[in-house]
């Protein structure tokens, strides 16, 4: 709806009060013509009458305001309220109601005021005109007057409110939108109730109207007729009148008076001044006299508040004569018109409210049907429902009401489709979030593990690294030929252990050789040659141990030596670093000095400004005093050279203060410099300290790996010394096998069947030492090859040593790494919870909306 | 005004007020200063003349102040410690010249005072009404009060057509 501006309280108040003065002075003008349509008033009454009616139309119309500004209070003060921008629930629904009442209302009361005061009038034309007026066709004018004004003044009413309230109610729209709670506000009128007022009060108004008048108005010609007739009568009677009498000249006139059509009564006045008779003949005395004074001979009187018609004629000696006749007499030939009345009055109520039931019937049974669908769809049954036939505007609303039903179940099932595909991809969604979910859950645990255990790998990275960084220092401290040693003492072992079987062997093939020792022969020389030199070569492997165990014992020395020089190192670090602390105090101390001092040259400075400023002051009060003495001429020249004298001096202050502000700002510049200097060698003591802490702190290692070493030496060392031992008894034995390799060689010269068995020991023997002389080769070249090895398992160690550093730091990055992508994915499944949950809510919205469609039946 | 209008060819001793604007030595008659201040803050007049930058309160009385590096060469000087409010006084009329520095009174004979270039003269000229020279340092031009006034009062008439 467009939005319009709404009436102000107070335009409403005056449109309402206007309305009410404007229909309350109609009222009574309706009334006034159908009195003067329907009954005959003297100008006197007529006065009288109207006065009456203005008075009850100020009072009918001052009424109606009152009654419509009361009524109307609420919405008045909503509006009011609304202009001020702040109005209360319960006063809009009050405003509401009231307005939608008061068209109804204000019809009811033009009506009930309208009617009360026709009412009103007829007893005040009583009091003031007299009763024959107010039970006559006068009284029955007032009120059918009073009736019509009152039913079209409630119509008036009735369509001006609708239309000053059309504005405001549809702004109720947008001010109450639920349509229930406005429906319970508004008070329901039947249609039909409606109708049937409507036409039934116009048709009892217009006919009531139509008979009465049809009625008077024959009775008024009739009246005509009979007040003619009376003329003619008595006119014949006056010139029929001799002196004899005028009751001799009536009976010859009329004769017998039951032969008249009415009944008449003639009489002769004396004068119009006699006062005898009826207070009807009085009146119609008065009148006579009146019509006489005004100069007519001759006259009619057939006022409406008299029951008599009433002719004269003046006779010449000033008498009167007069004929009347009684009214009912003269309409008691005519037919009666109540009955009649009576019948056309109802049937034609009756027609018109037949007529009403119909036509409003026919509409109530449409509009109630289509209530009814409408309602059924707003149950959310949108199936299709009664198809009227109705072929008026009724009609036409209900087919587009159909089309309205159809395309709105067609959105209806489109919106369930909708619904129904947006329900299984909210489903799809929601499965795809949580797998999502899952899934990030997962990769999170799975990241978390994969951090610890990068976190933990690294850290046995670390220890790793720390124990190669302590094998490659041990490799390096203890040197190549404990490796040697290893080897060396092993192969030895080995050689006894082949040496002990082989002597086994020899001893028993001595047993034997001690048997046949005279068929030795002198081949046993070669074997004591053999023998010798195997001695001979332990000899020289015994020695070799023994250097072995020198340099061991040198070794161990040399590692004691550098564990005292390294404590040494350590006392003279930490003297050091003593040393330096007392330089840095002693520079701090002398920092703040030198700071002190540039603070004291800045005073200087100040004061210097001072200086500075009197002396500028003296040389402007200088020139001045020069610029007045020259001014005075030959009298201001003495006072002149004193200004001049005054200037230079200020000059030589001004100059001496610019040295010492120059020399001020070098002293200045100096002790920054110094301080400069001083913070300079105060870093370098600081980091001197710094550095020497680290010296002591390697030192400290340096110390405790050389212990750690002149351990292992001296381990080596004792282990060596055993095997030096074990040489040395391998040795003493050798000896005694060479002796008794002696004793055989002296006791065998004779000996031979032993001699094969001692030929092929021999030989085994050779090979023996052969394969000793080897070992001892090869452990000579041993050396040389252990050295390599070692050198290169040195190597080796390194490289796992830079490679496991390297792996460090890669495992740092990647647990970094890992650390990042932990983050992310942990944000990662974070999402995926909300777009989750999200999902979740839009499922159960689905759901929802799926239940909405699903009420609807369609 | 005596350098205008008593100038005769007699010598006779002629005291001057000496000063520097924009590293030039200028002076002007001593019996036209009043007296020599340190510079005062200027309140800008209104609508006033292009040349005048403002008043100062000098003992009560308020006195127009021109710059005079900006009346002789279109720069306005900067004020620093030395910067000095020359106030002449011409027929009661009061006027605070501002310069870089007021340096002392030159007793000089008219005799010795150099004429300015026929030239400049003819051309107009009349600003710098005459130069002392000095030994071992620049010479000393004499400033015309008047002329610095007859430019002033141009520069109300025309005030963007001096730069």
């Amino acid at each position: 709806m467009e939005s319009r501006s709404l009436p102000s309280a107070d335009k409403l108040r005056t449109r309402f009060s206007i309305q009410a003065v404007a229909v309350g002075l109609a009222m009574p003008l309706v009334s006034a013509i159908y009195l003067a349509l329907l009954a005959d008033l003297a100008a006197s009454d007529w006065t009288k009458v109207i006065v009456a009616m203005t008075l009850v139309a100020v009072f009918a119309s001052a009424s109606i305001a009152i009654w419509s500004r009361r009524t109307l209070a609420p919405l008045l003060k909503w509006l009011d309220e609304r202009d001020l921008g702040d109005v209360s629930m319960s006063l809009t629904t009050k405003a509401f109601s009231v307005a939608i009442a008061f068209p109804a209302d204000t019809q009811r009361a033009a009506m009930v005021v309208s009617i009360s005061s026709a009412i009103a009038m007829n007893v005040v034309v009583t009091l003031a005109v007299g009763t024959e007026v107010s039970l006559g066709i006068t009284g029955l004018a007032i009120l059918l007057g009073g009736v019509t004004a009152g039913f079209l003044a409630g119509v008036v009413h009735y369509g001006v409110s609708r239309l000053g309230l059309d504005s405001i109610l549809r702004d109720f729209v947008t001010a109450i939108p639920d349509p229930a709670e406005r429906i319970s506000h508004i008070r329901s009128a039947s249609l039909s109730n409606r109708f049937a007022f409507a036409t039934v009060a116009t048709v009892a108004c217009a006919l009531i109207f139509a008979l009465t008048l049809a009625h008077v108005r024959s009775d008024r010609a009739l009246y005509n007729v009979a007040l003619q007739w009376q003329e003619t009568v008595l006119q014949a009677v006056v010139s029929k009148m001799s002196p004899t009498g005028f009751d001799a000249a009536v009976q010859a006139v009329v004769g017998d008076r039951t032969t008249l059509p009415y009944p008449v009564q003639f009489k002769i006045m004396a004068s119009a001044n006699s006062s005898a008779g009826t207070l009807a003949e009085k009146l119609i005395r008065q009148e006579v006299r009146a019509l006489v004074v005004a100069g007519q001979s001759s006259g009619r009187i057939a006022t409406p508040n008299q029951d008599v018609l009433f002719v004269f004629r003046s006779l010449a000696d000033g008498r009167i004569a007069a004929a009347q006749v009684r009214r009912s007499d003269v309409l008691s030939g005519a037919a009666s018109w109540l009955p009649p009345l009576a019948f056309v009055l109802l049937v034609a109520i009756a027609a018109s409210m037949m007529v009403t039931k119909v036509i409003s019937g026919d509409v109530l049974r449409s509009v109630s049907s289509l209530r009814e669908t409408a309602l059924v769809m707003a149950s959310g049954d949108l199936r299709k429902g009664r198809i009227s036939d109705a072929d008026d505007e009724v009609g036409e609303l209900w087919r587009a009401f159909e089309s309205l039903s159809e395309g709105f179940r067609a959105t209806v099932i489109g919106l369930s489709n909708s619904a129904d595909r947006f329900d299984s991809t909210a489903a799809e969604i929601a499965n795809d979030a949580d797998g999502v979910t899952h899934a990030s859950e997962q990769q999170v645990r799975r990241i978390q593990q994969a951090s610890e255990l990068m976190v933990s790998i690294n850290s046995h990275v670390m220890e790793v690294a720390g124990a190669a960084q302590n094998l490659n220092i041990s490799v390096e401290d203890s040197s190549s030929s404990i490796l040697e040693l290893g080897a060396a003492g092993d192969e030895l072992n080995e050689t006894a252990f082949v040496l002990g079987g082989k002597v086994e062997e020899v001893s028993s093939s001595i047993e034997q050789m001690v048997r046949s020792v005279k068929q030795v022969s002198a081949s046993s020389d070669g074997l004591a040659d053999a023998a010798a030199e195997t001695s001979a070569s332990m000899e020289e492997m015994a020695s070799a141990m023994r250097a072995v165990d020198i340099t061991a014992e040198l070794t161990a020395n040399l590692s004691r030596n550098v564990v005292d020089s390294a404590e040494l190192g350590q006392a003279k670090v930490s003297q050091t670093i003593d040393g330096m602390q007392a330089i840095q105090d002693a520079t701090d101390t002398a920092e703040q000095v030198i700071r002190g001092l540039g603070a004291r040259t800045q005073e200087i400075g100040a004061i210097l400004d001072v200086i500075d400023d009197v002396a500028e002051e003296t040389n402007l009060l200088a020139l001045n005093a020069a610029i007045i003495a020259a001014q005075a001429g030959e009298h201001g020249r003495a006072f002149s050279v004193v200004a001049e004298e005054i200037k230079e001096l200020a000059d030589r202050v001004l100059a001496s203060t610019k040295e010492i502000g120059g020399l001020i700002r070098a002293v200045q510049d100096e002790s920054d410099n110094a301080v400069g200097a001083i913070e300079v060698g105060s870093r370098s003591v600081a980091s001197g300290v710094e550095l020497s802490a680290e010296a002591g702190l390697s030192l400290e290692q340096i110390t405790s790996s050389s212990r750690e070493s002149g351990q292992r030496i001296a381990e080596i060392v004792s282990a060596v010394r055993e095997q030096t031992k074990a040489a040395s008894h391998v040795v003493a034995l050798m000896d005694a096998v060479r002796d008794g390799v002696t004793a055989i060689v002296s006791a065998a010269a004779d000996q031979d069947r032993g001699n094969e068995v001692v030929y092929q020991l021999s030989v085994t023997m050779r090979e023996v030492t052969q394969q000793v002389r080897r070992t001892t080769e090869e452990q000579s070249r041993g050396f040389g090859r252990i050295g390599g090895s070692i050198e290169g398992v040195r190597e080796v160690v390194e490289n796992v040593n830079t490679s496991l550093t390297e792996q460090s730091t890669a495992c740092s990055q990647m647990a970094e790494f890992l650390e990042d992508v932990f983050e992310r994915t942990r944000s990662n499944e974070e999402s995926a919870m909300s777009m989750g949950s999200s999902v979740r809510g839009l499922v159960s919205e689905a759901e929802a909306l799926r239940e909405q469609v699903a009420q609807f039946k369609v | 005004m005596k350098l205008e209008t008593d100038y005769t060819p007699e010598p006779i001793e002629v005291s001057l007020a000496c000063f520097t604007a924009r590293r030039r030595s200028y002076a002007v008659d001593v019996s036209l200063v009043r007296e020599v201040v340190r510079s005062h803050e200027v309140t800008p007049l209104p609508s006033a003349p292009d040349l005048i930058e403002g008043v100062v309160e000098l003992r009560g009385a308020l006195v127009p102040v021109l710059d005079l590096g900006r009346v002789l060469t279109g720069d306005r000087s900067e004020v620093t410690n030395q910067s000095r409010l020359v106030v002449l006084d011409c027929d009661g009329l009061l006027m605070g010249l501002c310069v870089d520095a007021a340096t002392d009174v030159l007793s000089v004979k008219s005799s010795i005072f150099e004429d300015v270039p026929d030239l400049a003269t003819q051309a107009g000229y009349n600003v710098v009404c005459a130069v002392v020279r000095r030994e071992s340092e620049p010479p000393v031009m004499v400033l015309s009060v008047k002329a610095i006034m007859q430019k002033i009062y141009r520069s109300a008439v025309e005030p963007s057509g001096e730069n």
